[in-house]
C-alpha cells in the first residue's frame, strides 16, 4: 500500500480537507499540464475533475488499495482524458506526448491496468447514464428507488402497484429494456 | 443468452432466489462467460441509480474547489486562425481629435452622473446578525458572543467563539462565524481554513461559506481570486444577485 492511500480513504469517507488537499497538491501540475498542451484553464477544471471523480468512484470498492503515488495515477488518469479529447477535435498531434513520459519511474507495474479498469468502469457508467436517461420516467422512478435501498413493498405502495410481484415484473422489464439500449449504444459507439 | 438465464438474474438480484439457486448462479458466473458479462452489467445497473446521485453530489462539492483552483480565464484559441487584411485608409486626425475630445467629455459627463458602486469588501460585507440555536452549558458566552459580534466588536466576537468552539469543535454555525471575524480582522487565509470543509460540506452554511470564501479575497483587494468563487454560485442562491455584480453581469 502506498502512503498516498490516505487521499483514497478522504475520497472513501467524502472528508472536505483530504479532497482539498488532492486540490492543493496535484491541480497545479493538471493546470500547467493542460496549458503546455493546448488547452485552458477551463479545460483543465474539467478534465482535473473528471480524474478526481473517476478516483472517487473507484474508492467507492472497499477492496481498492492504492500502490502508487496518487499524482502519477492522476496524471496517467487525465492526460489520458485530454489526449482522447483532442483527437475526438482531431488535434492530437498538438499534444507533447513525450511529457507522458514523466512520472514513467513512478509508474507501479499494475498502475496501467488500474487506470485501463477505471476508464472502462467509467465508460460503462457513461453508458449506462445515457440508455438510463432514455428510460421512461416511471422506469427511472422506480429503479431510484429500488436503488436506494426502499424496501419493494414500500416502492409498490408509492407507485401505486397492485402487489410486489406487479412491481418486480415492471422492474424486470424496465431492466430489460435498459440492457438493450445500453447494449445498443455500446455498439454505436 | 437465454431467457431463462436472465430470470434466474433478476431472480438472484431481486432476492427471489432459493439457497440451491443462488449457487447456481454462482456458479454460472464462474462457468459461463456470457452468463458473468450479464451478471456483472445487471449488477452495475441494481448501482447505478444510487452511484449516480451520488456521483452528482459529489461533482456539486468538487465546483468551490474548481473555482478556487482553476481561474476562469478566456479562451485560448486552438484553431486556426483567420486574418483579414484591413484596407488602409487616410485619416484625418484633427477633425479625429475633435470629436474624440466631444466623446470624452460627454463620457465622463454620463460617468459621473451614473458611475458604478466600485467591487468593495465594504459593499457587500452586510453580515446576518449572530443569532444561535443553541445555548446548553455556554448559554452566557454565547450571548457576550453574539452581543460582540452583532455591535461589530469583532475582536471580542472572535475570542468568544474561539473559546465556545473549544467545547464545540464541530458545530459549523460557531466555525462559521468564527471564520467572518476572522475576515474582519484581516486573516483571510485562516477565515478560509474554517470555511472551506463547510463549503465543499452539505450543511444549509453552504452556499453562505462560499461567498464569504470570495468575500475573503475581496478583503484583500484580489478580485481576480473573489470572482472565480463567485462564479460558482448557483442561480437562484441568496446571493447570486450581488455575486453578478461581483463578476461585472
Amino acid at each position: 500500500m502506498h502512503h498516498d492511500q490516505k487521499y483514497i480513504e478522504a475520497l472513501r469517507r467524502n472528508d472536505p480537507s483530504g479532497i482539498r488537499e488532492i486540490y492543493t497538491r496535484f491541480s497545479k501540475d493538471a493546470l500547467l499540464w493542460i496549458r503546455n498542451n493546448n488547452g485552458t484553464s477551463d479545460d483543465a477544471r474539467d478534465i482535473f475533475q473528471e480524474a478526481v471523480v473517476s478516483l472517487y468512484e473507484k474508492a467507492q470498492h472497499p477492496d481498492f488499495v492504492l500502490t502508487c503515488p496518487l499524482g502519477a495515477m492522476l496524471y496517467v488518469l487525465y492526460s489520458r482524458k485530454w489526449i482522447d479529447r483532442l483527437r475526438a477535435k482531431k488535434k492530437e498531434a498538438r499534444v507533447r506526448i513525450e511529457e507522458e513520459s514523466r512520472y514513467k519511474d513512478d509508474i507501479a507495474p499494475d498502475m496501467l491496468e488500474l487506470v485501463e479498469q477505471i476508464e472502462t468502469e467509467n465508460l460503462r457508467h457513461k453508458n449506462l447514464s445515457a440508455a438510463f436517461s432514455q428510460l421512461s420516467e416511471l422506469c427511472q422512478q422506480l429503479l431510484r428507488l429500488l436503488s436506494e435501498g426502499i424496501p419493494p413493498s414500500e416502492t409498490a405502495v408509492q407507485l401505486q402497484f397492485n402487489s410486489v410481484d406487479t412491481l418486480y415484473r415492471r422492474k424486470n422489464a424496465c431492466a430489460s429494456r435498459w440492457r438493450e439500449l445500453y447494449l445498443s449504444n455500446g455498439q454505436s459507439n | 443468452m437465454n431467457e431463462e438465464k436472465y430470470t434466474l438474474i433478476n431472480g438472484y438480484f431481486n432476492g427471489l432466489l432459493d439457497g440451491a439457486a443462488q449457487q447456481q448462479v454462482q456458479e454460472l458466473v464462474k462457468t459461463d462467460a456470457e452468463f458473468a458479462a450479464a451478471f456483472h452489467l445487471q449488477e452495475a445497473m441494481e448501482q447505478f441509480p444510487a452511484a449516480e446521485m451520488r456521483r452528482k453530489q459529489f461533482e456539486g462539492q468538487l465546483t468551490m474547489l474548481n473555482a478556487e483552483f482553476f481561474p476562469a480565464e478566456a479562451s485560448i484559441k486552438t484553431g486556426t486562425a483567420t486574418t483579414v487584411e484591413q484596407p488602409v485608409r487616410k485619416v484625418n486626425y484633427g477633425r479625429l481629435s475633435a470629436i474624440a475630445a466631444a466623446m470624452l467629455v460627454l463620457v465622463v459627463a454620463v460617468w459621473f452622473m451614473f458611475r458604478p458602486q466600485p467591487i468593495s469588501y465594504q459593499r457587500f460585507a452586510a453580515h446576518t446578525p449572530m443569532h444561535t440555536t443553541t445555548r446548553g452549558d455556554g448559554g452566557l458566552d454565547i450571548t457576550a458572543a453574539e452581543q460582540a459580534f452583532n455591535s461589530n466588536n469583532f475582536a471580542l466576537a472572535l475570542e468568544k467563539i474561539t473559546s465556545l468552539r473549544q467545547a464545540k469543535p464541530d458545530d459549523l454555525t460557531l466555525q462559521f462565524f468564527q471564520a467572518i471575524c476572522l475576515i474582519e480582522l484581516n486573516r483571510s487565509p485562516e477565515a478560509r481554513n474554517l470555511l472551506a470543509p463547510i463549503a465543499t460540506g452539505a450543511s444549509a452554511l453552504q452556499s453562505d461559506a462560499i461567498w464569504y470564501m470570495g468575500l475573503s479575497y475581496l478583503k484583500e483587494n484580489n478580485l481576480e481570486q473573489c470572482r472565480a468563487i463567485m462564479q460558482s454560485i448557483p442561480a437562484g442562491d441568496f446571493h447570486y444577485q450581488q455575486a453578478l455584480e461581483i463578476l461585472g453581469k
